[in-house]
């Protein structure tokens, strides 16, 4: 379905699968996460590589040329973070994106300015955690349709289930920047529905290509049917969760009156789609798949992590349920022009 | 042309709007039966004679020639309106036999079939399966005979959609026994009224007789009828089904969505949204509904973009049928013990079983998928 995205936007997702292929490739993101461990370091991404992020506008995608931004929308943000959902990035990478139209919708352009430039990151709140918090930093916390930037207090390290991300217990301070715009949980929504999409995604592919290579009774196992429905099952989720994400991202961009609905749909869509999958790519490995030298269990450790981002399935339940329909009347303006595009014939 | 912010399609909405509420037929739909072939004749030849019938099709034909997008706008605003979605024996005539003919059939055809579906003379059925072909429908045997300019048909189909109703069929026959299963098939018009045709009703799960079993006996048909060869049938077949489990069932689609939103509204009503496991069922249909419309909206702007039709567009099929297996099953959850009575909401669970058989199964549909869009070996 590339055909709808512009070549500017395949663009994003090109270089970010090149750069985050070179400066994070899976051994070290494991010897992050070993030192983490190892309580050698506090955080989780070294500064030369969140510097090399931020000097390719990662942390500005979304905030407009005129406020220092690289002026792109949604669905550029979704694309980056389909990348570092697949690369399994390790850092705050959505926390301090959403950070920064916190800072620059609220007037505090030199924090977004240095947000922007990669000398401040933030981490986020999940619950009764702070996750890739840092010491005498800053974290995101939603409350409603209200969006804070808040102090973080004494951070008290908790061992994570995915050792490639900080959890600490929660400890917020004074809130240094606060915005209410129903649409920003929505926008946050689709960052974490694009990172569990590129999980998802990159397990089915994994899944794939072992099927086809490892071979049992003779045969490659992806010739058994219950290998291969499982697979057709990883790449359903994958196609209704990559789907979604995107027409939210186009009702989010448009600022429908659904969009909060679509993005809350997204997120569930995409929730099931990495848990699911990432549990169904351990199986399609057998014993190799439950080692920890295996990346398949990487997966699932981050899946699980995302899934209670911004307060998962049980957050995005009530938005999904509170309106009496499903609304059909507002197809978000560029969803109208594919159809017109295609149309001529 | 325009965006939903722009006023014509929105004018266009509004209109549809309104001559729905002045034309909604007032009446439920009678099933299965002769009444349900006056209704639905009915039904359509009001659409047509108020511009509303075969939107995007040629105007050459009689249709409106406007794009997709009008279409989809006409299939939202007739399921929001409450219309009944799915219950007209028009379906097989207007989601695939018309667009099989307008995308293999010859100009005299198209001339000769198109129009008259439109204008709600000439149901359609679809006789592909045979007792011994289901899922291996390549392996069919109804054979068709050449004799000078007519093809004479015997044999067997069976699950024929309305075959009781219809006055064409979209046929497959096996032309040459000797070619491979693939190459030896024809696909044809046939006039359910030729002699020979002996058409036999199935009682069904949910009650109904929508289908029926039909047996050939020197049934004689017209070479003319062939659409494209002779011997070409499987890949024709191949359109049809492309179609079918394509674009063609937006509006049963919607249709499911306007059930979700039912069973919420239910829920609602019972108080059940406390109860925080059926509140997660919920929310998760209502997520996957809205997913189904996005991955449909894709795949529709993809095959009217031209682009090769992907083998993920079965995914789209199957990943509904699977959601209306999770309605029907979570209906029944709403509303507890009261179930039992048969009503709405338990004919519904009882339909819902044929969502993963109807127009190939979900095994099959998953089958395609792993072949075809994952590559994974046979
Ligand atoms: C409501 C309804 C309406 C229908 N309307 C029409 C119609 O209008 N016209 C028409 O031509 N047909 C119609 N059909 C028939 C439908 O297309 C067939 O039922 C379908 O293709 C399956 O064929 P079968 O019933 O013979 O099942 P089988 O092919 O006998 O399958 C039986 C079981 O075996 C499984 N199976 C078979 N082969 C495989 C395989 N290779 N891998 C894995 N599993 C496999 C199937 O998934 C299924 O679970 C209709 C069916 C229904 C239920």
């Amino acid at each position: 379905m590339n055909f709808v995205l512009s070549s500017e936007q395949l663009e994003v997702s090109t270089v970010a699968a090149k750069v985050l292929g070179q400066l994070v490739p899976f051994a070290r993101l494991r010897e992050l996460a070993d030192a983490a461990e190892a309580g050698e370091s506090a955080l989780a991404i070294d500064e030369e590589t969140w510097r090399h992020c931020a000097e390719l506008g990662w942390f500005g995608l979304g905030i407009p040329a005129s406020r220092g931004g690289v002026g792109c929308g949604p669905i550029e943000e979704v694309l980056l973070f389909v990348e570092l959902g697949r690369h399994l990035a390790p850092g705050p990478f959505a926390s301090t994106v959403i950070a920064t139209w916190v800072a620059s919708a609220s007037g505090h352009h030199d924090l977004a300015a240095q947000f922007m430039d990669g000398s401040r990151r933030a981490g986020l709140v999940v619950d009764e955690f702070l996750v890739d918090a840092e010491p005498g930093g800053l974290v995101v916390q939603f409350e409603g349709m209200s969006c804070a930037l808040c102090e973080v207090g004494a951070l008290e390290q908790v061992p994570s289930v995915d050792a490639s991300v900080r959890l600490a217990r929660r400890d917020v301070r004074a809130v240094v920047a606060r915005v209410d715009d129903p649409l920003l949980a929505g926008r946050a929504q689709l960052l974490i529905s694009a990172m569990e999409l590129g999980i998802a995604h990159a397990v089915l592919d994994m899944s794939v290509e072992y099927a086809k290579f490892r071979t049992q009774f003779d045969k490659p196992i992806g010739t058994f049917q219950a290998v291969k429905h499982r697979c057709a099952d990883m790449a359903m989720r994958v196609h209704a969760a990559r789907a979604q994400t995107l027409f939210a991202g186009y009702h989010v961009e448009s600022r429908t009156p659904d969009a909060p609905f679509q993005a809350a749909a997204a997120k569930v869509t995409a929730t099931r789609a990495a848990k699911l999958n990432t549990a169904d790519n351990v199986q399609n490995h057998g014993a190799i798949g439950f080692t920890v030298e295996h990346d398949a269990g990487l997966f699932a450790r981050r899946a699980h992590i995302l899934e209670f981002a911004l307060g998962g399935e049980r957050v995005a339940g009530p938005t999904l349920l509170e309106p009496d329909r499903h609304r059909f009347e507002t197809l978000p303006p560029p969803v109208a022009e594919w159809f017109d595009v295609a149309a001529t014939r | 042309m325009s965006g939903e912010g722009q006023t014509d399609l929105r004018v266009f909405r509004e209109e549809i709007r309104t001559w729905l509420e002045e034309n909604n037929p007032g009446t439920p739909p009678p099933l299965d039966t002769v009444e349900m072939r006056e209704w639905s004749s009915e039904w359509q030849r009001r659409q047509f004679d108020s511009g509303w019938a075969g939107i995007d099709w040629p105007v050459e034909y009689e249709g409106r020639g406007l794009s997709f997008l009008e279409q989809i706008v006409w299939f939202e605003e007739y399921v929001q309106s409450g219309l009944p979605v799915g219950h007209s024996c028009f379906v097989v005539a207007l989601a695939h036999a018309g667009p099989t003919l307008i995308a293999r059939g010859s100009d005299e055809q198209k001339a000769t079939y198109l129009p008259p579906i439109l204008r709600g003379e000439t149901p359609w059925c679809q006789g592909f399966s045979e007792p011994g072909s289901g899922s291996d429908l390549a392996s069919l045997t109804t054979r068709a005979e050449i004799d000078g300019d007519m093809l004479v048909v015997n044999g067997q189909k069976v699950w024929t959609s309305y075959a009781h109703l219809a006055d064409f069929q979209e046929l497959l026959v096996r032309t040459d026994p000797a070619a491979p299963k693939h190459k030896g098939i024809t696909w044809v018009i046939c006039d359910m009224r030729t002699p020979g045709i002996d058409v036999r009703p199935i009682r069904t799960i949910d009650g109904g007789a929508h289908f029926s079993e039909i047996f050939y006996e020197d049934v004689r048909i017209p070479i003319a009828n062939v659409v494209d060869e002779i011997n070409q049938g499987w890949s024709v077949a191949m359109s049809t089904l492309a179609i079918e489990r394509g674009p063609a069932a937006l509006d049963y689609q919607l249709g499911t969505l306007r059930d979700i939103d039912a069973l919420v509204e239910l829920a609602k009503q019972r108080q059940l949204l406390k109860n925080d496991e059926l509140a997660a069922r919920l929310s998760a249909v209502r997520a996957e509904g809205a997913a189904l419309r996005s991955m449909t909206y894709l795949s529709v702007a993809e095959a009217k973009s031209g682009a090769a039709p992907s083998a993920m567009t079965t995914a789209v099929r199957t990943f509904w049928g699977e959601l209306q297996h999770k309605v029907g099953r979570l209906a029944i959850d709403v509303l507890g013990s009261d179930s039992l009575e048969l009503g709405t909401w338990s004919a519904y669970w009882l339909t819902q079983f044929s969502a993963g058989i109807a127009g190939g199964t979900k095994d099959i549909q998953k089958n395609i998928i792993g072949e075809r869009a994952l590559g994974l070996p046979r």
